[in-house]
């Protein structure tokens, strides 16, 4: 039974989703009016940049996709294999996030940057050991559903 | 790896699946896992209260049998 902030959760999480979708064709105005003045404009950054932030869009929104995914299934059956795989792939999502902001923080060093690799590297390794758990909490399950 | 002989007990004493859940209080989907030898593990209840309907012992519905 999903509890009042459940649902909330539920329904920021696809109002994210959708809204991210609607955007990605708008990435270089928002980026111009996000960014402030002091910065190159989106279209005027080399075309690595660009591919490297339109790759870390997509695979933010794929990461809320699979939350999304997660969200829906913990309620129906919580011991899904495929919860285990969810946070598996949340993980090697974070994983890629955390590789290519290191490689912009080579030619662009910023302190923001390396601090956002850190933290994603760090939230990479959370979820696979999550999804560990989850595998184990899956076997015992298993184990007890059939002691008779 | 221990094999269940519960179906070759139920065979002995001529009793159905459905008779015996009654006896026991088990639910024939459990009778039936323990039945196919998909059990993981067995409660000492549970072999006490099967050994009581069928009137036999412990060992007479496990065996050890070693993997090949």
């Amino acid at each position: 039974m999903k509890s009042n902030i459940a649902k909330i959760v539920s329904v920021i999480l696809k109002i994210i989703f959708i809204v991210g979708i609607i955007l990605l064709p708008f990435i270089p105005k928002l980026y111009d009016l996000v960014i402030f003045n002091n910065l190159i404009p989106f279209k005027d950054q080399t075309i690595f940049y660009q591919i490297a932030f339109y790759l870390c869009y997509i695979l933010s929104l794929s990461i809320i996709f699979i939350l999304i995914i997660i969200f829906n299934n913990v309620y129906l059956d919580p011991f899904k294999p495929l919860i285990v795989k969810s946070l598996k792939a949340i993980a090697v999502i974070f994983m890629i996030l955390s590789i290519i902001i290191i490689i912009k923080s080579f030619f662009i060093p910023t302190i923001i940057s390396i601090a956002i690799a850190l933290i994603t590297f760090v939230v990479s390794l959370s979820f696979y050991v999550l999804s560990q758990i989850y595998k184990v909490a899956i076997e015992y399950k298993k184990e007890i559903d059939y002691t008779i | 790896m221990i094999i269940v002989n519960l179906d070759v007990m139920m065979a002995k004493r001529k009793i159905s699946l459905n008779e015996l859940s009654k006896k026991t209080g088990i639910t024939t989907t459990n009778l039936s896992i323990l039945k196919t030898n998909k059990a993981k593990a067995i409660r000492f209840s549970t072999l006490e209260l099967i050994c009581k309907a069928l009137n036999c012992q412990p060992s007479d519905i496990l065996e050890y049998k070693e993997d090949k």
